[in-house]
């Protein structure tokens, strides 16, 4: 049931996300009606590309497809097996041989020329993607910087703790540092690459990162909605700043970076119950668990 | 060493892959296939010679260094091979493998000009996205960390990528076979630039231009007299790929987004180069093309998405040459 649900739900997410589904709909349409294809590997093309596209949508056909390329990869995959791109740029050039040859004047087959264009144009986001992706440039730049001037002052091997956008992109950026957790505990997907998953007292741990980035404190209470994969803390529970960094000591957490929106009073607490100073490090607190 | 290994993948893929076809389809090797089948060709093999050069490597040393032996032994014997194949059937003269002969004129017509710079404007546009920006998608992603772990330790999924501990439980092994993540370290070793420009740059760039080379294909095997209706194709292909740009899963996202996936190789790439040469009726080369899927992606035992087109592909031929064969004897 599960599956079926994510066929459909995949898609009406696909068709909301943009047109191209809708546009190869209206030209497999209209290659049936008009009969579109000059030669038999086109008619060929459009009735491979016309029943992959009906049993992709239909949830019974789409769910045994999903099975067939293992649950290991969503809805969108089955979509492999139709040639959407093919499909469109063949079809719209027939279809545009048929308009074409009904035209006479130049100036009416310029604005057909234009139409088309258009008409593809709208069937995206104008640039505005629903899948947003940005470029990390910039904010792998920064996560870099902070890194090398940790390598600087760390004494041997790191195992580190850090706000999620360090984590992110730590381990590509320098792999000779160790993390406490990875992407996996917020991108859930990732856990199909590793048997391993995290226990609660890493989870703990990310929930107080995420916060106390969030609002600057060191004692945190747990929201309802917590970005996290598996078992989230308890709902309106606290999370205690000095606790969590004592426990990801005892978890061989070497280094940790705190957020550098942290009060000074939340800072003096730190190194009053740790009897750790912490070190300035580009927009971070560094505190060396070493120095205890 | 970028450019080195960029310039002689042309000529290696081209050796490797003439060689192939001629024997798959060595009678039709000099008629039916083109230049784009050759170098497609080649790039498959390539990949194939990874995979058997990754899967060496599990089996004996667990290492790059161990894959950077076995691959360069596979190629070279694979180049020795290629090279005696073809000069053999040039020599013999009667089967050498050329690109059939184009019975239209050389130069272009102005139509075919104009529609040729709008392509190259398009998928410059793309080309210079890929190697210049840094718009990755990464959340369904962890090749860049496992690229750069296999080369901290030079060893093969020794630590977990994610965070640089030793694995507790391990990982599925069907996701170890695949060859991908050592084959960009080996790249990234041998060509003395960071993992992050050779994953997420170069490689998707040379994803882009196999893309096109499927695209080509497809259009030679739907428009096979028609050279500008060819060109129309490509450039309509590359502002669909522009404006698909929108959504996980689309080709065109696949490709300015996460070009060094296995599953935008797949999609983007070995699928409509598949469906060309089932449209082509080109079988001999189709295992080919069922073998590469099985070396980038997770398939169901082997069974992914290539073996399925050709398959519906056969079954719908047998369909309509059955109801053609009925359709006749009642006439």
């Amino acid at each position: 049931m599960t599956l079926l649900r994510n066929a459909w739900l995949g898609w009406l997410a696909m068709s909301g996300e943009g047109k191209l589904g809708a546009l190869l709909l209206l030209i497999l349409l209209l290659a049936w009606l008009w009969k579109l294809g000059n030669n038999e590997r086109q008619k060929e093309l459009f009735l491979y590309g016309g029943w992959m596209t009906v049993l992709c949508i239909l949830p019974v056909s789409a769910v045994l497809f999903m099975l067939y390329q293992t649950k290991f990869y969503d809805y969108e995959w089955i979509w492999t097996l139709v040639p959407v791109t093919g499909l469109i740029a063949c079809g719209g050039i027939l279809i545009f041989e048929v308009i074409g040859g009904k035209v006479k004047s130049k100036k009416e087959k310029i604005f057909c020329i234009a139409l088309a264009i258009l008409i593809i144009l709208l069937c995206g986001r104008l640039g505005n993607p629903k899948w947003t992706v940005r470029d990390l440039k910039e904010e792998r730049s920064a996560v870099q910087t902070t890194l090398q001037e940790l390598e600087k002052i760390a004494d041997g091997p790191v195992l580190l703790w850090a706000p999620k956008e360090v984590m992110a992109h730590a381990r590509s950026l320098d792999a000779d540092i160790e993390l406490i957790y990875g992407r996996n505990m917020w991108q859930e997907h990732l856990n199909a690459y590793s048997y391993d998953g995290y226990g609660q007292e890493q989870r703990d741990l990310y929930a107080w990162m995420s916060l106390a980035c969030a609002y600057g404190k060191l004692d945190v209470t747990v929201p309802v909605d917590l970005d996290l994969v598996g078992e989230a803390p308890k709902a309106g529970s606290t999370l205690e700043g000095i606790a969590c960094i004592r426990k990801a000591a005892e978890l061989g957490v070497n280094y940790v970076l705190l957020p550098g929106t942290l009060s000074e009073e939340a800072l003096e607490e730190l190194e009053q119950a740790l009897s750790i100073q912490p070190i300035k490090l580009g927009q971070y607190w560094l505190l060396s668990m070493e120095q205890k | 060493m970028l450019a080195l290994v960029a310039v002689a993948l042309f000529p290696l893929s081209w050796l490797l892959g003439n060689a192939l076809i001629l024997i798959v389809d060595h009678q039709r090797a000099k008629t039916e296939y083109h230049w784009e089948d050759r170098l497609l060709a080649g790039i498959f093999m390539l990949i194939g010679l990874a995979e058997g050069a990754h899967l060496g490597a599990l089996v004996r040393g667990q290492s790059v260094s161990a894959f950077t032996k076995y691959y360069f032994l596979l190629l070279s014997v694979a180049g020795a091979l290629s090279c005696v194949i073809s000069a053999t059937c040039f020599l013999t003269g009667k089967k050498q493998a050329t690109a059939p002969k184009e019975k239209q004129a050389l130069t272009l017509e102005k139509r075919e000009i104009w529609i040729l710079a709008a392509f190259l404007v398009l998928a410059g546009a793309q080309l210079f996205g890929i190697l210049f920006q840094t718009k990755v998608y990464l959340d369904y992603d962890l090749t860049l960390e496992t690229v750069t772990e296999f080369l901290r330790a030079d060893r093969l999924y020794g630590a977990n990528p994610m965070t640089g501990l030793p694995y507790e439980q391990g990982m599925p092994s069907r996701l170890k076979i695949l060859c991908l993540p050592t084959l960009y370290a080996f790249l990234t070793k041998i060509c003395h630039v960071t993992p992050e420009w050779m994953t997420w740059h170069f490689i998707p760039a040379v994803t882009l231009a196999a893309a096109y080379l499927a695209y080509l294909s497809l259009a030679r095997a739907l428009f096979p007299k028609e050279r500008f209706l060819r060109l129309l194709f490509l450039a309509v292909t590359a502002l669909l790929l522009i404006v698909g740009d929108y959504g996980y899963g689309m080709e065109g996202f696949g490709l300015l987004h996460a070009g060094f996936q296995g599953t935008t190789i797949r999609g983007a790439v070995l699928m409509p180069y598949l469906i060309g040469l089932c449209l082509r009726k080109k079988w001999r080369l189709a295992p080919l093309v069922i073998l590469t899927e099985v070396c980038l992606v997770w398939t169901l035992y082997g069974l992914g998405m290539g073996i399925a087109v050709t398959a519906i592909f056969l079954v719908l031929g047998g369909i309509r040459s059955a109801l053609l064969r009925r359709k006749e004897g009642r006439t």
